[in-house]
């Protein structure tokens, strides 16, 4: 196995090839990185549109570093009223549950947990882990479980915010994990039906119709077009610091998860995922995410390298790997 | 000012892209038809649809409006390469 002198791919990853200088083809074609935008106004044009809502955003919130510090950044910065979506996918560990609490009450912030019957999830992962259901692409960037996971949160977000009429969706995605230059975009119906369709088919192709009750109905969604909201992507304008988001959250009671491998401050299922993805493919699921940063600059190459080295507790891989055995 | 692209060309620099990309766990990724739906082939997911929308921003300097990230303009080798082509021909009057 190779590895980019540069950044951290290697090439047991399909897209990846290390040429004689020992750069990754990613590193040889990069480009000058975009200045972060700076004009706002298209942004601060739907909040003034929606003042008089309950709520500007509803946030993605797992009770990590970036969806914490994403929440923090919305209420601080923007003033905006959110609503917070958790999503407990049945391994979320207590101290992220507790992080959850407080952060929340710090910042004044209502929160929603929503939980699938756990023996579905069990199943959905114990299954996701043994497929090769995604594009490749997509595989590339996260592990088969966690690709199941956020497909869920990913159509329960848009549900809830169309439902009560929410104009803006936002995730704690880092700038690592996202490669756009606006920060603020709305994708047409079609568009996310599209989307919607092509993962939702190999869900229930995996697990059977019961699962269509986690998707958009196709009809419902076009009925409600108009009220379709924003996906907004705060790291694409704003800077992003891990020792700086790291303090600034545990300023107010974020606590530092320690039973969770250093690609996780939540789900204990993450570690599991990632060990998993890692034996099947050769590669680590965050290797493409912590690249990207390195050539951003966000992250140094030794850091990157540490952080997808360490699994993690070996104990905690093996007891989630016996509780998912049990749900075939 | 943008520059001038045949057909042809257009097609070839989005077939580059998306082979390099997106298909390239296919197995003769080479042979990946022009009018075949990159979403059903799974080839690309939510994610990639940005990305293409990013590349033919950068790569052709255009300005793709919200309401033109539709399934039809961006299913296929195809379908991209004649949005782009529309575009371009819109900017150049």
């Amino acid at each position: 196995m190779k590895l980019c002198k540069k950044c951290i791919l290697n090439d047991n990853m399909p897209s990846v090839s290390i040429g004689e200088n020992g750069l990754c083809n990613y590193c040889a074609r990069e480009k000058p990185h975009r200045a972060k935008p700076e004009n706002e106004d298209e942004l601060y044009s739907v909040i003034a549109s929606s003042r008089d809502k309950p709520y500007q955003v509803l946030l993605a919130y797992s009770g990590g570093k970036d969806s914490s510090y994403t929440l923090k950044l919305l209420r601080e910065k923007y003033g905006l009223s959110v609503l917070t979506v958790t999503f407990d996918n049945g391994f979320m560990s207590d101290r992220c549950l507790k992080n959850i609490r407080t952060v929340t009450a710090v910042l004044g912030t209502d929160n929603i947990m929503i939980r699938y019957a756990y023996p579905d999830m069990c199943r959905l992962f114990n299954r996701a882990s043994k497929s090769d259901l995604f594009p490749v692409k997509a595989m590339e960037r996260a592990s088969t479980i966690c690709i199941s996971c956020i497909s869920l949160v990913k159509s329960l977000m848009y549900r809830e915010a169309i439902q009560r009429r929410i104009p803006i969706i936002c995730f704690g995605w880092t700038p690592g994990q996202i490669g756009i230059p606006n920060p603020l975009i709305k994708l047409d119906y079609q568009m996310i039906l599209a989307n919607e369709k092509q993962i939702r088919d190999k869900i229930l192709a995996m697990m059977g119709e019961g699962f269509n009750r986690f998707f958009m109905d196709p009809g419902w969604l076009k009925e409600n077009k108009e009220h379709i909201p924003y996906l907004y992507y705060p790291f694409v304008n704003n800077e992003y610091d891990e020792e700086v988001i790291v303090r600034s959250i545990q300023a107010i009671g974020w606590e530092m998860e320690e039973e969770t491998d250093s690609n996780s401050t939540n789900c204990l299922l993450n570690t599991y995922a990632n060990f998993i993805h890692q034996d099947r493919f050769g590669f680590h699921p965050y290797c493409m995410e912590m690249a990207n940063m390195v050539r951003q600059g966000l992250i140094k190459r030794e850091s990157a390298l540490r952080k997808i080295s360490n699994i993690g507790s070996i104990q905690n891989v093996r007891k989630i790997g016996s509780i998912l055995s049990q749900y075939e | 000012m943008n520059k001038f692209y045949e057909s042809s060309e257009i097609k070839r620099i989005v077939r580059e892209f998306i082979i390099r990309n997106f298909a390239y766990g296919l197995n003769n990724s080479f042979h990946l038809r022009d009018d075949e739906s990159l979403m059903d082939a799974g080839i690309i997911d939510s994610t990639g649809v940005i990305e293409i929308i990013s590349f033919i921003e950068s790569e052709f300097d255009v300005f793709i409006a919200l309401d033109e990230v539709l399934p039809e303009n961006i299913q296929s080798i195809e379908s991209i390469s004649q949005f782009i082509g529309k575009k371009l021909r819109k900017v150049a009057g």
